[in-house]
């Protein structure tokens, strides 16, 4: 299979996911023109080693400009298009991006079961930029294609062979099969077999009985489904562009069109944020101090058996569920039967909910559901591995719980707060292991929301900080570490900006017109229609936990408390709700509230002044960005980034704009630590600059940039 | 001031697309046929026409290449004669006339021939669309490129015009059609035309061609019932709801018309009669998603620069694209039913885009005068969000 042999294979061997990386590329590339050298070689099968065909391109290698020299994906896929000789695709294993696009370069493509294959670029703000968008459409129609594409999810092996991506599923070892088949071809090529297959020598249809007419008005459709360019929409845009091109252009100007509109987005805004976002993820769980020698993954295996969780409420059965439908049984104490009772209603109600929507098969639901085993008794916590609390906010009934605890779980459990307000070490300290005791921060609700803070106390041990970061990779979520302060990092940095909120509402700017503009910006809902969803006894209780209750300018929060508007769950609060509009989470603005700010606004003799929408948005970013530039500061929060992954997943920052912190580098720090220096002369010492922020504004530094500590230093 | 005057009208009968009897008859072919027979019942001299217009929706391919120049030659004109494409989609045959009338009018023209052709058959499915999505517009304005179909479903979603409404007022255009032809009201418009059709046995699919000579529009049904129109499912591709069905909807057709328009004086030196005098035209805009509505725009524009009301007029013609958006315009500029397509319209009769407004011209003057009415009016709506309205004043 070799030098001489009829059928030669070229193995993709760049671990872990052999990433066509330039370096990658340029071997990749020689390989192949040995091949082509070799007169001998009538066909060429690629495989891939490591157990994956591959994960596509580097994206480290779009982080600049490319070398002139570079190899790219599309100079190996040059190559494969030119030649004459038969080329085919044995995948074993995911085929994503340039990878795919590799495999659609090829005359044939086979692939094992267990094979899922995708195009995700638009995940990074991109579209596949190897010649996918041509291809793809050409292939499979361009509706499919664009369909696959604008998810940027990857499909089964055997859902790929219905679209027509697959020619079938090739049975394992895949390499044998797939040679065997290439020196068939190569051998006697038959009309159904010929040599060649070139995607490129094809026209795009749109889709099964779709004449070719329709196009303009498919287009039309797409862009119209698609959310604005200027609203996380940009990519997808250029992407029902570059398919439009696949029907309407020859290939060869198909894929200059393709390159253009790759390179566009390569240097756009939002792809430099997502791609941000992208490595930010990757480092959430390097811990510098954590194993010893700088920086390791904190994700060492740490297997949880079973789980516990103390308290039914809707937190503690929204954890429950978390643990549940990831595999693991969980044991749920409560003495209240009522709260038992209802938590039994919301675990079986949420899995028969995905039963109906199709995710889920009865047997499975069921086998889930069977997981939760709900008790009043404690011993039943014995054998638990990690045991969640979360009862009532109230520091005295919570240390009770964890002094119960401490004797009833085995030496070896983590012992876990879900508190958001109160403070770990006093929670610890109820117990005779404070170095296993920690905060596991979920949010509502714990079963979908995939934000997970990680909180540190002062004798947390690097063990048991390794294994929370293990228990949120089981559980799929983003795990973020936060130290021990109050609010930790999410909810410490959204006090300020609901501060803003509510101090521009004071001053007459309306909460529909706020919310208003933060949609504008990106966020699913704008700052009150959050506080409604989250409730404003809460805020309130929030407040009064800091000590900051009656401090505000004015009581409005209280007066809404007070008035019974709750917030969504009352079908009131800064705004009114109606079961009739959007099935009652449809925030509609209400005259009452605006009239309730201005009476409170009236009584402590604040003017009105009209804010225009730039400041609105300013305010509330900047504060954000400042509180969080503090938490960097006291060592809350490690890095930017992982403040902007609580932002993105927690609190529904656009990641186009790549969460708070990005955004500042991308507005720059220096611009954004002028308005914060204006917005203290104007509204007062809450908007006292941080030093960190104020070092990186005059080094004309980015927060991202690693010198964000140095900054600090001799600032 | 000069005026133009129309002094005679010519038109083939309406085949229906696809499956009647022009369905590959090329555009010059049919428009060639009408421009001559204008210019020979007018009793002109082809030598003496300044200028040929027409009006095309789809000008290209059969009716392609110039279609104004290609018929004013195929009609036997000398090639002194220039000629001219006008597109307004839907509105072209009207817009042509207009324009014919503008050139005597403004520019000293004596004789002008002005009207308007449809292949169907013959361009539509093979329409030229690559490149037509344009980045800006596919994004801000993509109603631009949505399917006058699904136009209508939202005109009769959003104003909320019921099912009922369109099938009788279908039902009533069929009766008036079949009538009208029974009584012979279209005769004195329609040339009869010779032509190969094309054939295929639903069958076998073995195709052969056979000659015929089709002597009246042939897209009328008078055995429509109330009950067959309300039985039919949703035109609307991918809409089972929609309320539109082909039959509260105009055919697709192929077909041409033409008129001589000349200067007054003209016309009296020579001693020819007048049928009407163009007196002014009127375009207005709206939301290309909902495109039918907007005669309610363009009328009364056209009424207010003359002075006049919706009870001045005798004769309505107002194109019937869809049930849907004709009852809709008819009620809301309130509109006397018995004044209004008074011989039915589009979906009666067939809807080839650039001959229609050419059609309805020549009907509304014609049966204006045999009423006795002294305005006529004739609007159509225009994909793309465009209503269009003419003023005659009937001679």
């Amino acid at each position: 299979m070799a030098e001489g042999d009829a059928v030669r294979v070229i193995t993709l061997d760049n671990p872990p996911v052999n990433a066509l990386s330039f370096a990658y590329c340029k071997e990749l590339l020689a390989a192949i023109e040995a091949a082509e050298s070799d007169s001998a070689t009538r066909a060429v099968v690629i495989a891939g080693a490591n157990g994956i065909f591959s994960a596509g391109a580097d994206v480290n290698d779009f982080a600049q400009e490319p070398p002139a020299d570079a190899i790219t994906v599309r100079d190996v896929i040059g190559a494969v298009e030119r030649s004459e000789k038969t080329y085919v695709a044995a995948i074993d294993g995911n085929c994503l991006g340039g990878g795919l696009e590799l495999a659609l370069a090829c005359d044939y493509r086979g692939a094992s079961g267990r094979s899922r294959l995708g195009l995700p670029e638009i995940r990074l703000g991109l579209i596949p930029g190897a010649g996918g968008t041509q291809r793809l459409p050409r292939l499979i129609g361009a509706r499919a294609a664009l369909e696959l594409m604008l998810k940027g999810s990857s499909v089964s092996a055997e859902r790929a062979v219905e679209l027509g991506i697959l020619d079938e599923i090739t049975p394992a070892p895949v390499l044998e099969a797939a040679v065997e088949f290439a020196r068939r071809v190569a051998d006697s090529p038959t009309a159904e077999t010929p040599r060649k297959r070139r995607l490129s020598a094809r026209e795009a249809e749109i889709g099964p009985g779709v004449p070719k007419i329709a196009l303009p008005y498919v287009a039309a459709q797409a862009h119209k489904m698609l959310p604005p360019e200027e609203r996380g929409g940009l990519a997808a845009h250029r992407l029902v562009d570059a398919v439009e091109a696949a029907m309407e252009l020859p290939f060869a100007l198909g894929v200059a069109r393709e390159a253009r509109l790759f390179e566009e987005l390569a240097r756009s805004k939002p792809s430099l944020a997502l791609r941000h976002v992208f490595f930010a993820e990757r480092e959430l769980a390097k811990i510098p101090d954590i194993a010893g020698t700088g920086r390791s993954d904190a994700t060492a295996r740490h297997d949880i058996v079973s789980a516990g969780v103390v308290g039914a409420g809707t937190m503690g059965s929204g954890i429950a569920i978390a643990f549940a439908q990831c595999g693991i049984p969980v044991t749920v104490v409560d003495s209240n039967d009522d709260a038992v009772d209802k938590a039994r209603q919301t675990v079986m109600g949420m899995f028969m909910y995905q039963v109906q929507k199709g995710k889920l098969t009865q047997e499975e639901a069921w086998r889930r559901a069977q997981a939760i085993v709900f008790t009043d008794d404690w011993r039943e916590l014995a054998a638990a591995d990690v045991i969640v609390e979360a009862v009532f906010e109230d520091l005295d009934v919570k240390r009770d719980v964890y002094a119960k605890l401490d004797g009833i779980a085995k030496p070896s459990a983590i012992l876990a707060t879900n508190t958001s307000t109160l403070d770990i070490d006093r929670i610890a300290e109820a117990t005779k292991r404070p170095q296993r005791v920690l905060g596991l921060h979920f949010f509502v609700p714990a079963n979908i929301m995939p934000l997970l803070e990680i909180v540190r106390g002062a004798q947390t041990s690097p063990e048991a900080i390794a294994f929370a970061f293990g228990a949120g990779k089981t559980l799929r979520k983003k795990a973020v570490l936060s130290g021990n302060a109050f609010g930790f990092i999410g909810n410490r940095m959204i006090l300020d900006y609901l501060r803003e909120a509510m101090a521009l509402a004071e001053d007459g700017n309306s909460a529909a017109r706020i919310d208003g503009v933060m949609r504008d910006f990106g966020f699913p809902m704008g700052p009150f229609a959050m506080s409604d969803l989250s409730g404003l006894d809460v805020g309130l209780h929030i407040a009064r936990a800091r000590g900051d209750e009656g401090k505000g300018r004015t009581d409005v929060l209280r007066r809404l408390v007070d008035m019974g508007r709750l917030g969504q769950k009352s079908m009131a609060g800064f705004f009114r709700y109606d079961k009739a509009v959007g099935k009652g989470r449809e925030a509609i603005a209400d005259p009452v509230v605006d009239e309730i700010f201005a009476d409170a606004a009236r009584s402590a003799g604040i003017p009105a002044r009209h804010a225009d929408d730039a400041e609105i948005r300013e305010r509330l970013l900047y504060a954000l960005i400042n509180r969080g530039a503090y938490l960097l500061e006291d060592g809350v929060a490690l890095r930017p980034g992982d403040m902007d992954i609580v932002y993105i997943y927690g609190y529904g920052f656009p990641p186009h704009h790549g969460g708070p912190m990005w955004y500042a580098d991308e507005v720059g720090v220096d611009k954004v630590y002028g308005r914060i220096r204006e917005f203290e002369a104007q509204f007062g010492p809450q908007w006292k600059p941080s030093a960190l922020l104020r070092g990186v504004a005059e080094d004309g530094g980015t927060l991202g940039a690693a010198d964000a500590r140095k900054a600090l230093s001799h600032a | 001031m000069r005026e133009a005057v129309i002094v005679s009208v010519a038109r083939t009968p309406i085949g229906r697309a696809f499956r009647g009897a022009f369905n590959q008859t090329p555009g010059a072919t049919m428009a060639g046929h009408v421009v001559k027979a204008a210019i020979g019942r007018a009793g002109l001299d082809p030598g003496e026409v300044d200028d040929v217009v027409m009006g095309c929706g789809l000008p290209e391919g059969a009716t392609g290449n110039n279609i104004g120049r290609t018929a004013a030659l195929r009609a036997g004109c000398p090639v002194s004669v220039a000629g001219q494409t006008v597109s307004r989609f839907c509105a072209s045959g009207l817009d042509a006339i207009a324009s014919g009338a503008r050139r005597i009018v403004a520019d000293g023209a004596n004789v002008v021939v002005a009207g308007g052709v449809e292949s169907i058959s013959m361009v539509q499915n093979d329409l030229h669309v690559r490149f037509l999505g344009e980045e800006w517009l596919l994004r801000h304005q993509p109603d631009l490129y949505t399917p006058m179909l699904y136009t209508a479903d939202f005109v009769a979603k959003k104003y909320d015009v019921a099912r009922e409404r369109q099938d009788e007022y279908a039902l009533q255009s069929q009766q008036r059609t079949s009538a009208a032809q029974v009584a012979g009201r279209f005769d004195a418009e329609i040339v009869p035309m010779p032509s190969w059709k094309r054939l295929e046995d639903p069958v076998s699919g073995a195709v052969s061609e056979s000659q015929v000579q089709l002597g009246r529009d042939e897209g009328n049904r008078p055995d429509t019932t109330l009950e067959g129109l309300s039985k039919l499912k949703s035109a609307v591709p991918g809409v089972a709801d929609a309320s539109v069905t082909a039959g509260n909807s105009s055919q697709l057709s192929d077909g041409a018309g033409a008129v001589a328009i000349v200067e007054a004086s003209f016309a009296a030196t020579r001693n020819l009669q007048p049928l009407g005098v163009y007196r002014g035209y009127a375009v207005a805009g709206c939301e290309p998603g909902e495109m039918g509505i907007a005669p309610v725009l363009a009328v009364p524009k056209l009424l207010r620069q003359h002075g006049l009301t919706v009870a001045d007029i005798g004769i309505w013609e107002l194109n019937e694209a869809f049930a849907v958006q004709t009852v809709y315009c008819r009620d809301m500029l309130e509109i006397p039913n018995d004044r209004f397509n008074v011989d039915g319209g589009a979906i009666s009769i067939g809807h080839p885009y650039g001959m229609s407004g050419a059609r309805m011209t020549m009907h509304a003057l014609l049966e204006g005068k045999r009423r006795g009415e002294q305005y006529a009016v004739v609007t159509m709506c225009v994909a793309g969000g465009i209503g269009a309205a003419a003023l005659f004043e009937i001679a």
